[in-house]
C-alpha cells in the first residue's frame, strides 16, 4: 500500500515532501487570513475589537447584574479566560470541517491531509495574536504591569495548539463519517463553556461548598488548565501549580496520540466519504 | 548526468486492487450507524474498482490508457497520481507528475490569480523560489498579463483554464498525465497547449500518461496501450493491437467472427429446417415453446451441431441443426422472413429467406447494429431429410436411390453415419444386382431350423433371402461347423469390398487387378493379409482409395456404402433410373 515518490533533483520542486507540506500549510494559512478579511471595513481591527467588546459586555453584566466580581481585575480575567478559550473553539471548529471542506482538493491532488486541520489551528493562533492586543489595551487601561510570568504564555500556548490539533484531528476525521459531528460540537462546546471557569472564578464553588468531586472534575478539565496557566501568566502574575502543568502536560499529549492515532486509521478512507 | 533513482521504470503497479464498500444504504449520521449496529444490519458490499492489475512503464514511454466509461481506468489514474491510495499492492511512482486531468486543484474564487498561482503551485510541489522565477512565465503562457490581481471569481472559465494549464506545464515533468477531453480555451490556445504537450512528449524523457476515448489518437500518439475493463487488465501491448481489439468489442452483428459467418452463409445453404412456433403477426418469438422447451436454431455442419450467436428457434426435423443463439439482453426480436419480406413461420419452401434480428432499447443506447439478418436459400436437398446437399455424399446417396440400391424407408431417413450392418450389405449388393442374378427358384424363407451353415443366421430372419441370394452366389461362403457370420456387426471397408469382388465374380464381370493396384494407397497395413486381393481389386476399379487412403479396418458407413456402390455401378445394371426411367 505504499506510494514512494523519490526525492527530485529538480530545481522546480521542493526537495522533499516536509518542505512541501510546510509551504501548503503556508499558503493555506495566508490564504485563510487574506479571506478573513478582505471584503470587511474594519480588516484586521475586527479581530481586536472583537474581543474588546465582549469584555466590556460581559465585564458590566457579570459585575453589575450577577455580582460575582470577587475576582480581582475582573476584565482582565474575563479577556484572557474569553480570548483563551475562543482560540480552542475556533482551532477545534475550523479543524471539525476542515476534511469536508477540502474534499475538492483531496479528490484533485496527493496532498497530506493533516494539513488541513492543522492549518485552521495555526490560523486560528494567528488569529489569537491580534486579540492579544485587546489584552495589551486592556492591561493599559487598568494599569496593570506586566511581570516576567508573562514568560508562561509560551508553553500554555505551545500546549495548547498540540492539544488543539489532537482535537482537531479526531474530530475532523470523525466528522467526514458522521456529518452530525457538526451540530455535536457546537452543542459540547457550549456546554464545556460553562463547565469552564471564563466568567466565573473556582471560589465560586468552593465557597458554595461544592463536593469535592465537583471541583475535581472542574479542576480535570483541559481547558481549566490551559486558561489558569494563561491567567497566571497574565493576570495572577504568579507560577502556575504543578498540578496544572502536569495536567496540561498530559492533555496535550493524550490529545495528540489519540487524533493522530484516529487519523491516521482513517484517512485513506477520506476520498470516498467526503 | 547519472540518476540516482536506479531503475529505468518511472511507474510501477504492482498487483493493485481497489475495494470500495458500498454500504447497501447511505449511512451518514452517528443515529443511524448505531442503529444498524444494533440490529445487525450493517452490510458492506465490496465493490473491486480495480482487480490485481499489474504493469510497468519505462522512462520516456509514451503509454495510452483506454477503457470503457466506467472501467476503472479514472481510478487507476487516481492511484498513480496518489489521490487514491490501493487497498491491495503497491504502486511505485519516480518523478514528479503533473497530472493534466485536474486542473486548477485548490483554486479560490475570492483570491487573485496571483495569489492562486502560489497556492495551486505549493499544491503541486514546486518551491516558492520556482514560482517567483516563473510567475511572469506562467502570466505569458495565459495571456492574463492585465488581470493577474483580479479575484478569481471575475474570470471566465476558460481564464481560470488557462491559468490552470500554464501552472501545470511551466516546467516539463518526469510524468505527465493527460486526459484528451482537456478543451482549454479557444483554438489558438488550444494549438499552444498541444503544443506544449507534444514538446513534452517528443523531448523523450517525459513518461505520457494519455488518456482517451478516441482510438485514432491513441494509436497515432501512443506506442503502447494498456486496455483496463471492468477493474481489470484486459490487454496491454501494441497501441495498433489494442485498439483494434477495443473497437471490435462494439461490434455488434450477433458477434459471428468473419470467419464463423462464412460457416454460417456455406452450411445453411440448402438445409430445410422450420420453426416451431412464431408470432406471425409481429414476427416474436417467445423464449420458449407452449411445453416450456426453448427456442434454438442450430447450424448444420457435417461433423455435428455447432454453435454460433444468432437468434432463437427451434429445430424441427431429422438430424440437420440449425442453431443462433443470442444476448437476450440485447435483441427482442427475431423475425423469419421470406423473400417477398413476409414474415414466416416455416422456411421449408424453396426460396431465400432472411432472419432479422432487432435491438431490445437497452442495447440500443451502447451498441449500433451493423448487419441485421442473415441470408439463406433452402433446396429441396434430396429425397433423405437427413442428408444435406452440402454433404460430400449428398450426390452418391442421391444417385443411389435413384438406381433402386436403397431400400425403401418410409422415414425418408438415411441415417448416413450409421454403419452398414453385414446383413444390409448383403441385401444391398442383391439390389445392386436389379434382379438379375435370381434365377427362379428361391429357397423357402421363414423356416428357423433351415440350414445356414451359420449358427448366428436363423432361417426366420428378415434378411435371411438375401443371405441364402448371397450364399448360393458365392458371396458368402457355406459356413460350416460352428462357423458364425455375425450379421448384425458393422461391416469392415475391406468386407466390403470383398462382397463387391465376389459379386463380380459372381456376375463375370470380375478381372483380377493389376500388380501395382495398392501402389498409390497409403494405409496398406490396414488391410488385412486374406483381403488384400480385393482391395486391390476394388482400388483398380475406382471403388475405393480414390483418395489415396483406404482405411480397410474401418467400419463403413452407410454414406460411404453408397458411395462405393455408385462408385463400382454407376448405373443400373437394368438400366432403370427413379429420375430418368422409373421401373414399371
Amino acid at each position: 500500500m505504499s506510494h514512494i515518490s523519490a526525492a527530485t533533483e529538480k530545481v522546480s520542486h521542493v526537495p522533499d515532501n516536509v518542505s512541501k507540506d510546510r509551504f501548503i500549510l503556508q499558503q493555506l494559512v495566508s490564504k485563510d487570513f487574506k479571506l478573513r478579511y478582505r471584503r470587511s471595513v474594519l480588516g484586521v481591527v475586527w479581530s481586536v475589537l472583537n474581543p474588546l467588546l465582549m469584555m466590556i459586555i460581559m465585564s458590566f453584566v457579570f459585575s453589575y447584574f450577577l455580582r460575582s466580581a470577587s475576582v480581582q481585575n475582573y476584565p482582565l480575567y474575563l479577556i484572557v479566560g474569553n480570548i483563551t478559550f475562543s482560540l480552542m473553539n475556533e482551532a477545534t471548529s475550523g479543524g471539525l470541517g476542515s476534511i469536508i471542506g477540502a474534499a475538492p482538493l483531496l479528490k484533485k491532488v496527493k496532498v497530506d491531509r493533516w494539513v488541513f486541520p492543522v492549518q485552521k489551528v495555526l490560523s486560528a493562533m494567528m488569529n489569537f495574536g491580534f486579540s492579544l492586543i485587546a489584552v495589551v489595551i486592556v492591561m493599559l487601561f487598568f494599569r496593570v504591569m506586566p511581570t516576567w510570568h508573562l514568560v508562561w504564555m509560551i508553553p500554555a500556548l505551545l500546549l495548547l495548539m498540540v492539544f488543539c490539533i489532537g482535537v482537531s484531528l479526531l474530530i475532523g476525521a470523525a466528522a467526514v463519517f458522521f456529518r452530525d459531528m457538526v451540530h455535536l460540537w457546537s452543542v459540547f462546546i457550549t456546554a464545556w463553556t460553562y463547565l469552564t471557569p471564563i466568567f466565573w472564578d473556582l471560589s465560586l464553588l468552593t465557597n458554595a461548598g461544592a463536593p469535592q468531586i465537583v471541583i475535581w472534575v472542574v479542576k480535570a478539565n483541559p481547558m481549566y488548565n490551559y486558561l489558569d496557566m494563561m491567567r497566571c501568566a497574565i493576570v495572577y502574575q504568579a507560577n502556575p501549580g504543578t498540578t496544572v502543568i502536569l495536567l496540561s502536560v498530559l492533555w496535550a499529549v493524550i490529545a495528540l496520540a489519540l487524533g493522530v492515532w484516529v487519523f491516521r486509521k482513517t484517512e485513506h478512507k477520506f476520498i470516498l466519504y467526503v | 548526468m547519472e540518476d540516482t533513482t536506479a531503475s529505468e521504470y518511472a511507474i510501477e503497479v504492482d498487483d493493485v486492487s481497489m475495494i470500495f464498500n458500498m454500504a447497501s444504504e447511505q449511512l451518514n449520521n452517528l443515529k443511524e450507524y448505531f442503529i444498524k449496529i444494533m440490529r445487525h444490519e450493517l452490510f458492506f458490499k465490496e465493490f473491486r474498482a480495480l482487480n490485481h492489475v499489474s504493469f510497468k512503464i519505462k522512462r520516456g514511454e509514451v503509454v495510452g490508457l483506454v477503457g470503457t466509461n466506467g472501467s476503472g481506468k479514472s481510478t487507476m489514474l487516481k492511484c498513480i497520481a496518489g489521490v487514491l491510495e490501493p487497498s491491495e499492492g503497491a504502486i511505485t511512482v519516480r518523478g514528479n507528475i503533473a497530472p493534466l486531468i485536474e486542473l486548477g486543484a485548490g483554486f479560490d474564487q475570492e483570491l487573485t490569480a496571483r495569489e492562486n498561482i502560489y497556492l495551486n503551485g505549493a499544491l503541486l510541489g514546486y518551491s516558492r523560489e520556482f514560482i517567483d522565477d516563473h510567475l511572469q512565465d506562467i502570466i505569458d503562457f495565459a495571456e492574463l498579463e492585465d488581470f493577474m490581481d483580479m479575484p478569481l471569481k471575475n474570470y471566465s472559465s476558460g481564464m481560470v483554464a488557462r491559468i490552470a494549464f500554464a501552472i501545470a506545464t511551466v516546467t516539463e515533468p518526469d510524468i505527465l498525465i493527460v486526459d484528451e477531453t482537456l478543451s482549454v480555451g479557444d483554438v489558438f490556445f488550444q494549438q499552444k497547449c498541444e503544443a506544449r504537450i507534444r514538446s513534452f512528449i517528443e523531448s523523450g524523457d517525459v513518461t505520457v500518461l494519455f488518456v482517451s476515448h478516441s482510438m485514432a489518437q491513441v494509436a497515432r500518439i501512443c506506442d503502447r496501450a494498456i486496455w483496463i475493463e471492468k477493474g481489470e487488465m484486459r490487454m496491454d501491448g501494441p497501441s495498433k493491437e489494442v485498439v483494434a481489439e477495443y473497437a471490435a468489442q462494439f461490434d455488434p452483428a450477433p458477434s459471428a467472427s468473419a470467419g464463423e459467418k462464412a460457416v454460417i452463409d456455406r452450411l445453411i445453404a440448402n438445409t430445410s429446417y422450420s420453426l416451431l412456433s412464431a408470432d406471425d403477426e409481429t414476427g416474436f418469438v417467445p423464449e420458449k415453446d407452449e411445453e416450456g422447451r426453448e427456442n434454438r436454431f442450430y447450424v448444420a455442419y457435417t461433423g455435428g451441431p455447432v454453435a454460433v450467436p444468432g437468434a432463437r428457434y427451434q429445430v424441427q426435423k431429422g438430424s440437420t441443426y440449425f442453431y443462433v443463439p443470442l444476448d437476450p439482453s440485447m435483441y427482442s426480436v427475431v423475425y423469419l422472413k421470406n423473400e417477398e419480406g413476409k414474415v414466416v413461420r416455416e422456411a421449408v419452401d424453396e426460396g431465400t429467406y432472411t432472419i432479422e434480428v432487432d435491438l431490445t432499447e437497452a442495447a440500443r443506447s451502447r451498441y449500433r447494429l451493423v448487419d441485421t439478418s442473415y441470408s439463406f436459400t433452402v433446396k429441396r436437398c434430396g429425397h433423405y431429410d437427413d442428408v444435406a446437399s452440402a454433404a460430400w455424399y449428398s450426390e452418391a446417396v442421391e444417385r443411389a436411390y435413384n438406381l433402386y440400391y436403397l431400400s425403401d424407408n418410409p422415414e425418408n431417413l438415411f441415417r448416413p453415419y450409421d454403419p452398414l450392418l453385414r446383413c444390409e450389405a448383403l441385401g444391398l449388393l442383391r439390389r445392386m444386382t436389379a434382379g438379375l442374378l435370381d434365377e427362379g427358384a428361391d429357397a423357402e424363407g421363414g423356416d428357423a431350423a433351415a440350414p445356414t451353415g451359420y449358427a448366428d443366421v436363423k432361417g426366420d430372419e428378415p434378411y435371411f433371402d438375401d443371405f441364402a441370394w448371397a450364399q448360393r452366389h458365392g458371396i458368402v461362403g457355406p459356413g460350416g461347423e460352428g462357423a458364425l457370420f455375425r450379421p448384425e456387426d458393422p461391416t469392415t471397408r475391406e468386407e466390403f469390398a470383398v462382397m463387391l469382388s465376389r459379386l463380380a465374380r459372381a456376375r463375370g464381370t470380375y478381372v483380377a487387378p493389376a500388380l501395382d493396384a495398392l501402389s498409390k494407397v497409403t494405409d496398406v497395413g490396414t488391410i488385412s493379409e486374406s483381403a488384400l486381393t480385393d482391395v486391390a481389386w476394388a482400388v483398380a476399379n475406382g471403388v475405393m482409395g480414390n483418395g489415396g487412403t483406404v482405411k480397410g479396418s474401418a467400419a463403413l458407413t452407410r454414406a460411404e456404402a453408397a458411395a462405393m456402390a455408385v462408385n463400382y455401378q454407376p448405373e443400373s445394371p437394368d438400366g432403370c433410373n427413379r429420375v430418368t426411367r422409373p421401373r414399371g
